[in-house]
């Protein structure tokens, strides 16, 4: 690997690093809340659409990564999560272009949903394997939760459509991005 | 590789974590908080809108004064909860002794064996009641030798009458009469899934199917020691039908499948409602009041905690992480208290980092214990195991409390909410919030008034080593 490449990396996981910081801080203490975008999806949906095949799943889990450095959920939930949507949307991108805005907020709003809803569920199945924490019921969880899975489903397709191309534009990152013929 | 193989190969990745997730495995784990450990430089690179964040949150910490009368609440309330094992008067035989002891924890493997920290180890052995209130809890198993390390911090394990192999002789008396009615054998759970009862063996007369029923082990068969707790409470004899359970875990409620069960329902939460208890022994001395324990605030087991960003990404979750981890001491369980308050628990915990769950934290479990405001003194009444539901659009925080124990009477009561003790990490005396109890048989759900409305403290500290002395 190129030293380009590795310091695309690098800028990969601080971008995403300040991004995800950024995205904590708004939800927990502003009362837009739930209204907050996922940002580290979008950047995963963007990242997939965007560059090369081999490193697309690489771009997945160090985004899993990062995102790992900032939230209680489980690493293997975060990290499930994140490569399953990058697989997805790579494989839509074999029969669509999912660079546009609005296929990219379509799949990114859908793939929040979905994630949402996993951490969730994983959460639930987990029970009492964390300390201090207590089994509860898939299906009360999944009611307790869904309304923020609505809000941060619009909130990051509008994102999406308004920012999302910015991503892979931000300063450090052309040596991972796929040329546009 | 081929597209196709690399393909299967990242969707098989996919599966093994996604199983890892919801099925976890300890070594797994703790090799992915290893794995995960650089990750914390990532966080301390967001350290610009940490500083920005921690300002505002100073700015929200409670007052002096508010810390400390709530530290001045906590040691009264402390006092209650270690005097609440003693029983009423005339229960304790004379010539007994009375040894105080506070339940730390539970074997995980083994959910019928409390592990409790004794005042006073001299002239304990295997096989002496235990006893909370006017209640009976159990027998001790074997006790460590002086040598052992556990002996000088004063560690013992208690049998409960509810484990498989526990049989006590008890009697049944008519409640209104006092007269006996009937001798048995109590121990182990009986045979339902709806509720926690303890089994009946070889009544005396198969025709009484109710009183109170207390410990009575005939004097004259003295193989243990057993004999000192006559008189103790068991509970109520109950004759009741219990359904069969379907596929989906509800009953099936049919007369066809019903089945008639005879029980003792107890007047104690065994599952987690033993907080404080009293060891008998037949030496002589009266029990007095519960010596006054270390301060659990000023016991040199807390640390003041770091947390690089006070954020979380999910909304649905009230999660932070820990700037320190299992090299500092932090174990999984610890609490985190500002003061007296408590302020959430370690959910996880790696070497340099930890994940914690705040009280708002859906999923969040912690012992309780209610000081329930009736006009005069605040009485205490054992919660049990209240689970975090979330927040409410008020702001307050919603537990679901089973009342195992419940309240006597109807309408709702006034209540502050401490945490218990049984549970390693978690000191007794740590301040949850206000609620309205309700009265009546459970499950309810509480709606908690935190302090301060919930602003989250500055100044935040762990529990240390969570079990290496006890709570």
């Amino acid at each position: 690997m190129t030293r380009a490449r590795w310091i695309s990396w690098l800028m990969l996981a601080v971008w995403a690093s300040w991004l995800t910081a950024a995205q904590s801080v708004l939800v927990a203490k502003t009362f837009l809340g739930a209204w907050v975008p996922d940002v580290g999806l979008l950047f995963v949906v963007v990242c997939a659409s965007r560059f090369e095949t081999r490193d697309v799943p690489r771009a997945a889990l160090l985004l899993g990564v990062v995102r790992s450095a900032y939230t209680v959920e489980s690493p293997a939930a975060v990290l499930a999560g994140f490569l399953a949507a990058s697989l997805v949307v790579h494989g839509v991108r074999t029969y669509a272009d999912v660079a546009g805005p609005l296929a990219r907020a379509a799949l990114a709003a859908s793939l929040v949903v979905l994630f949402d809803a996993w951490l969730v569920v994983a959460e639930s199945l987990r029970g009492g394997a964390d300390a201090g924490r207590g089994a509860s019921g898939v299906g009360a969880a999944l009611l307790g939760a869904s309304p923020s899975f609505a809000a941060g489903a619009i909130a990051t397709a509008i994102v999406g459509i308004a920012f999302g191309g910015a991503l892979t534009h931000l300063p450090g990152l052309t040596p991972l991005r796929r040329p546009r013929w | 590789m081929t597209p196709s193989r690399t393909r299967t190969f990242h969707w098989t990745l996919c599966l093994v974590l996604a199983l890892l997730a919801i099925r976890p495995i300890a070594l797994v784990d703790r090799l992915f908080a290893i794995a995960l450990a650089p990750t914390r430089v990532l966080a301390e690179l967001a350290g610009p809108i940490g500083w920005l964040q921690s300002r505002r949150v100073l700015a929200a910490g409670p007052g002096d004064d508010v810390v400390r009368a709530e530290v001045a609440r906590h040691h009264a309330l402390e006092q209650a909860v270690l005097d609440s094992a003693l029983p009423s008067p005339g229960y304790l035989p004379a010539g007994a002794r009375a040894v105080h002891a506070e339940v730390i924890g539970r074997r995980r493997d083994d959910l019928d064996t409390i592990e409790i920290r004794v005042e006073d180890m001299a002239g304990l052995r295997a096989g002496l009641p235990v006893v909370s209130g006017d209640c009976f809890v159990g027998l001790t198993e074997v006790l460590p030798d002086p040598g052992d390390p556990r002996y000088r911090h004063g560690l013992a394990t208690v049998r409960l009458i509810t484990a498989r192999d526990s049989r006590i002789g008890a009697l049944s008396s008519d409640e209104s009469s006092g007269a006996a009615t009937c001798q048995m054998v109590v121990g182990a759970l009986a045979p339902r899934a709806d509720a926690l009862h303890l089994d009946v063996h070889n009544p005396a007369d198969r025709s009484v199917q109710s009183g109170e029923v207390v410990v009575y082990e005939p004097e004259g068969l003295r193989e243990g020691l057993a004999y000192i707790a006559n008189g103790f409470l068991l509970g109520d004899l109950v004759l009741e039908p219990v359904y069969p359970i379907g596929p989906r875990g509800e009953p099936i409620v049919e007369e066809r499948f019903a089945k008639s069960v005879l029980g003792v329902r107890p007047r104690l939460d065994y599952a987690t409602g033993l907080y404080q208890v009293l060891v008998l022994t037949p030496d002589a001395g009266a029990a007095g009041p519960a010596r006054q324990r270390e301060d659990v605030l000023e016991d040199g087991l807390w640390t003041l905690a770091r947390m690089p960003l006070r954020g979380e990404p999910s909304p649905w979750r009230e999660g932070r992480k820990l700037g320190i981890g299992t090299r500092h001491g932090v174990r999984a369980g610890a609490a985190l208290a500002s003061g007296a308050r408590l302020v959430g628990r370690v959910l996880r915990s790696g070497p340099v980092a930890a994940d914690v769950a705040l009280l708002a934290d859906p999923g969040f479990s912690v012992l309780a214990i209610a000081m329930v405001e009736t006009g005069g003194e605040p009485t205490a009444h054992v919660l049990g195991r209240l689970r975090g539901l979330g927040r409410a659009r008020d702001g307050t925080l919603r537990f679901e409390w089973p009342a195992t124990l419940p309240l006597a009477g109807a309408g709702e009561v006034r209540a502050e909410i401490w945490t218990g003790s049984g549970e390693r990490g978690v000191p007794r005396g740590l301040l949850i919030g206000a609620s309205a109890l309700p009265r009546g048989a459970g499950p309810h759900v509480l709606h908690v008034s935190p302090p301060d409305a919930g602003a989250e403290p500055a100044r935040i500290a762990v529990r240390l080593g969570a079990g290496e002395r006890g709570s």
